[in-house]
């Protein structure tokens, strides 16, 4: 009896969609009480094999979490062909940078396979960090530390060129 | 710009999709409400769902226990409404003389145009009686409404039910080049609308009961009904106070035959407006889409034009998604067809990587 009413009151999908979401580093930081909230906030949606998530040079305003599938990263090269920058698997998320400045995509993102795909809106991350800040301040501090380390790993791979195009402020 | 088969035949269903709209516009009311119904019982929902209870049975019990109460407020008030009605029809002929008295003081002691002195007085006499006899015109007038009652909580409960499902079937039909574009409309609009009609429900409700409490303070017969009909009308901007105003004027001459019973009224309706927009308004329709006064009575002046009652009483919400519309779609357009520069970065020379 306990068990029916169990299934009948409560949603498995929210279980699944849960234990996946934890995993995804994004989210590594939110507790498993706050799920709720994040779930309002993301859309679900399906790409069949080749179809194009988004192309370089759209202007950007959502972030995409890979559940199922593969997806392509790729950008012109100056000659005019394609170069593969990588490809991402379940659990990997990426536009990440659109949730925070809105320009045009770097990349072009492919859909390799039948892919299943969430999507954070930047105006409903906007509305998660007004309404429930644990989650809002979780997420951004995750993007900020994500761009620290790539920033901290471009200036460690070419210091000289970054710091000739980087005028160090004056002390006066 | 070239228009191209791709820009054009989305063009061409969104004008067939509207034309339809316009030529059917007369059937979607109940449509309407039941939206407005979705976007009332939303936040209940969510409140469920973000626990990680079924959407399904949250609905139906909160349906149920909601529309049991309803209806059970219904009853009791359709019960105070009947008996109003026949203290009414028993009291018309005092209410009739004192109004006479109170207009044949007037006509002897104000310096008004005799044409109109006489046109009133004509009329006035007869126009209680005429209330009355066409009673059982305007009872059949509400057999629409009754239709609308039922047809309203039937849609409404699958549009409650569907939910965020409803979107994400909207968005998978959307071409992926789109999706996010789509996607910002949706939940921009979404966000809007919510807080307008939650806003104005919510209005609705504080402006009835704090007109309902300024009437009884001074003691106005058919404060109930007078206060439901402010709160209801105003949810057309600038226009409920005025008709709260006309019909709480109108029983205070009636009831007290003077000058200074209007007046009592009259303060009460301008305290009620003043309350409205110094501390409802900005609190509860803090966050909702901003329009101009001037566009406002625009759109206001247009849904007249255009609808009648009822484009009265949408245009308002129609002109904040119009708003809404414009906002994500321009910034959208103008960087697609290379119009603007992307946003402008912060100032990152002059702060040194460290």
């Amino acid at each position: 009896m306990i068990r029916w009413l169990k299934h009948f009151w409560f949603d498995p999908e929210f279980n699944r969609k849960r234990k996946f979401l934890q995993r995804v580093s994004l989210f590594s930081s939110i507790s498993r009480r706050e799920f709720g909230h994040l779930f309002q906030a993301l859309v679900v949606r399906s790409y069949e094999p080749g179809e194009i998530l988004f192309h370089e040079g759209d202007i950007g305003r959502a972030l995409f979490i890979l559940e199922a599938g593969h997806v392509e990263i790729s950008r012109k090269s100056p000659d005019g062909g394609t170069i593969q920058l990588a490809i991402l698997n379940p659990g990997d998320y990426f536009g990440e940078m659109s949730l925070l400045d809105e320009r045009p995509r770097s990349a072009t993102a492919a859909a390799m396979e039948p892919v299943k795909a969430h999507l954070l809106y930047k105006t409903e991350l906007e509305k998660l960090i007004k309404h429930v800040p644990h989650i809002g301040a979780a997420i951004m501090t995750h993007l900020g530390m994500l761009l620290a380390a790539r920033l901290r790993a471009v200036s460690d791979s070419a210091p000289i060129a970054i710091a000739s195009t980087v005028k160090v402020r004056e002390v006066v | 710009m070239n228009l191209s088969g791709r820009t054009f035949i989305p063009l061409f269903i969104l004008a067939a999709v509207s034309y339809f709209l316009y030529r059917v516009h007369e059937i979607l009311l109940p449509f309407v409400l039941s939206g407005v119904l979705a976007y009332l019982f939303n936040p209940l929902v969510r409140f469920f769902e973000v626990r990680g209870l079924r959407r399904r049975p949250v609905v139906v019990v909160l349906y149920i226990s909601v529309m049991s109460i309803l209806g059970f407020a219904s009853y009791k008030l359709a019960g105070v409404a009947a008996l109003e009605a026949a203290e009414a029809s028993h009291n018309m002929p005092v209410y009739v003389q004192k109004g006479g008295e109170a207009f044949a003081k007037w006509r002897s002691t104000a310096r008004v145009n005799r044409v109109v002195v006489d046109y009133i007085a004509e009329h006035g006499r007869t126009w209680p009686e005429d209330v009355l006899t066409r009673m059982p015109s305007f009872a059949l007038g509400i057999l629409p409404v009754l239709e609308i009652a039922f047809l309203v909580p039937f849609i409404g409960f699958f549009l409650i039910q569907e939910g965020p499902r409803f979107r994400d079937h909207l968005l998978s039909w959307v071409p992926s080049r789109y999706v996010e574009m789509v996607l910002g409309l949706m939940v921009e609009i979404d966000n809007s609308l919510g807080k307008y009609v939650r806003g104005l429900s919510l209005e609705a409700l504080c402006v009835g009961c704090i007109a309902l409490a300024g009437f009884w303070l001074i003691g106005l017969d058919y404060a109930v009904q007078i206060a439901v009909v402010i709160g209801l009308a105003n949810v057309v901007p600038y226009v409920g106070p005025i008709i709260g105003a006309l019909l709480g004027g109108g029983v205070a001459i009636f009831q007290w035959g003077t000058a200074f019973g209007i007046l009592k009224v009259l303060a009460v309706c301008i305290a009620v407006r003043f309350i409205e927009d110094w501390f409802i308004q900005p609190t509860v329709m803090r966050s909702a889409v901003h329009l101009h006064p001037v566009i406002i009575v625009f759109s206001l002046m247009s849904g007249a034009e255009l609808f009648g009652f009822w484009g009265l009483l949408f245009a308002v919400p129609i002109a904040s998604m119009m708003k809404v519309l414009l906002e994500v779609l321009w910034p959208w357009y103008r960087s697609q067809y290379g119009f603007a520069g992307p946003s402008p970065l912060p100032d990152i020379d002059r702060i040194p990587l460290i």
